[in-house]
This record gives C-alpha cells, sequence and structure tokens, in this order.
C-alpha cells in the first residue's frame, strides 16, 4: 500500500474505512459526470474490496482530512502504460490550495518515476466540460475522439482521449505542475 | 472602450458565467483586491482551472490570436497573475497591448 506526499496534500490508498465517503461523494450535484458506481456503502465496501492488482485508488487528505479521491488503474506491465482518473474533491475543500494539481503530480510522478510507465491517459466525456479543461490546462495531449462512446443523460456522447507520454510529463508536465504548486502563497 | 475596460468587461462576465457554473446564490464581487488563489482565496483549484480555460479561450476570440495566460512568463513573474483580480487584469492587459 503506497502513500505519497505532497507539500499540501497526501494520497493514501482507499479502504473500506473511505467507503461511506466515497458513495456521500459521488452521489452529489457536481459528481454527476462520474461513473455512478455503487449507490450504498455496501456496495462500495465490495467494490474496494474487489480491486484488481493492476490499479491503485487513492484518498486525498489535506491536513488529516479526507477531501476527494483519485486512481491510477488498467495499469499494464506489457504497454508501460495506466489510465489516471477518478479525480472527485469535496465541493467544500479549501479554497486557494492547488489540491488538485498537486494530487496529478504525485500520481504521474509515481507512475513515470516509481513504475516507470511510459504513457498515462484518460478519457472524459464530452459533456464533462470541468475535467477536459482540466486535461488541458494540465497539458495532456488530445489524442483523439471516440464517437458515442458514452451515454449521459439518455444521449450518445463523444469522449475524448488525452495522454502524455513519460518525456512529456518530464519537460512540460511535471515543471509546469511545480510551477503552478509553487505560485501558492501559503 | 479602452483596452483595460475591454479586459473589466470580459473578467466580469466570465466570473459571471463562473458563479453561475457553480450554482453559486452570490455572484463574484470582482473588486480590485479580490484574492484568486493562495491564502484568503476565492478559488479552488479547479474553479482556477475553468477561470483561466474560460479568460483566455475569451481573451484570444476578442484580440484574434492565441493568448496563454499560463506560460512561462506568468509562472515566473513576481507577483503572480493570479495573486488577484487587478493582477490578472494588468496581466493581461500587458499581454493584449504588446506587440
Amino acid at each position: 500500500m503506497i502513500t505519497l506526499t505532497g507539500k499540501f496534500i497526501t494520497l493514501k490508498p482507499m479502504t473500506i474505512e473511505h467507503a461511506e465517503f466515497v458513495v456521500k461523494m459521488r452521489n452529489l450535484e457536481h459528481a454527476r459526470f462520474v461513473n455512478r458506481g455503487s449507490a450504498t456503502v455496501e456496495q462500495q465496501i465490495d467494490w474496494i474490496k474487489s480491486r484488481p492488482s493492476n490499479e491503485i485508488n487513492w484518498m486525498i487528505y489535506f491536513q488529516d482530512q479526507v477531501i476527494g479521491q483519485i486512481s491510477l488503474y488498467t495499469i499494464s506491465e506489457q504497454h508501460k502504460t495506466a489510465e489516471a482518473g477518478r479525480l472527485m474533491l469535496s465541493p467544500d475543500i479549501p479554497k486557494g490550495y492547488p489540491i488538485s494539481f498537486e494530487a496529478i503530480l504525485l500520481v504521474n510522478t509515481y507512475a513515470f518515476y516509481e513504475l516507470k510507465l511510459n504513457k498515462v491517459y484518460g478519457i472524459v466525456g464530452s459533456m464533462n466540460t470541468g475535467a477536459l479543461k482540466l486535461n488541458d490546462f494540465i497539458k495532456m495531449k488530445r489524442e483523439g475522439v471516440l464517437r458515442e462512446h458514452f451515454i449521459f443523460d439518455y444521449i450518445c456522447q463523444d469522449c475524448i482521449c488525452f495522454g502524455i507520454l513519460r518525456d512529456e510529463f518530464i519537460k512540460v508536465q511535471e515543471p509546469f505542475l511545480k510551477k503552478v504548486i509553487n505560485l501558492n502563497k501559503y | 472602450m479602452s483596452e483595460l475596460d475591454k479586459i473589466q468587461t470580459i473578467m466580469v462576465d466570465t466570473f459571471k458565467d463562473l458563479a453561475d457554473q457553480l450554482g453559486q446564490a452570490e455572484p463574484f464581487e470582482c473588486k480590485d483586491e479580490m484574492i484568486l488563489f493562495g491564502a484568503g482565496a476565492t478559488l479552488d483549484s479547479l474553479t482556477l482551472v475553468s477561470l483561466v480555460v474560460d479568460l483566455e479561450s475569451r481573451i484570444s476570440d476578442e484580440w484574434g490570436r492565441e493568448i496563454s495566460l499560463t506560460d512561462d512568463r506568468a509562472m515566473t513573474r513576481a507577483v503572480s497573475p493570479f495573486d488577484t483580480f487587478i493582477s490578472l487584469k494588468t496581466y493581461i492587459n500587458e499581454l493584449v497591448t504588446e506587440k
């Protein structure tokens, strides 16, 4: 079980103790674009217990308080790739802190330097404008469109594929995220 | 209308849309001293992303060229453009008025 520590936040492995928090967060209006997932705490406990060995789900802690989650999944040793996502933050996260940027930096640093992956990627529904903006902001490359890949609100939605290669992370994303995090004057 | 007035209008409109997207009952006040990011800030990190991306798009449309608010120049300034409303407005003015 891997804990990742940054300047402002700590990522701790998700356990069944977090099931209630996750269910509550996923059912809030602001998480409407995330796959519905477990409806009850019991289902969420089962989901956590059944996680395969090729994924890591972390809870985001700020000053000893859990405020969100983020994951690295479909980790492929063969292809040296993984999907990053499932980023969700509680609506009452503290303002002014670079929480989402640091969470992404910690996960991608782990993916590229510890797991020695070659690529991290993600798939975002075209209706999820917040996630699209975030991926553009953090210098993920748009790689293509999966046409009518999701059904959301009974309507087929395209999905945008984002990806970043190891070299791009080292040269572009990592320094950018560090600069954004260091803008913070706390 | 001066460039600064145009920027002010674009920023106020963008903050208004942001408040709508967030479902905020109260709009952002958009005073010069409003702290955007850091201690005492108005925005969390995901809201800052929305603000920056939306502003870049509107400013680029208005001035007919690609304008980035998060390039190296922005990140290495002594006063961050994202400190306050006025620092961001001043930075945008620099970008749109330079030759």
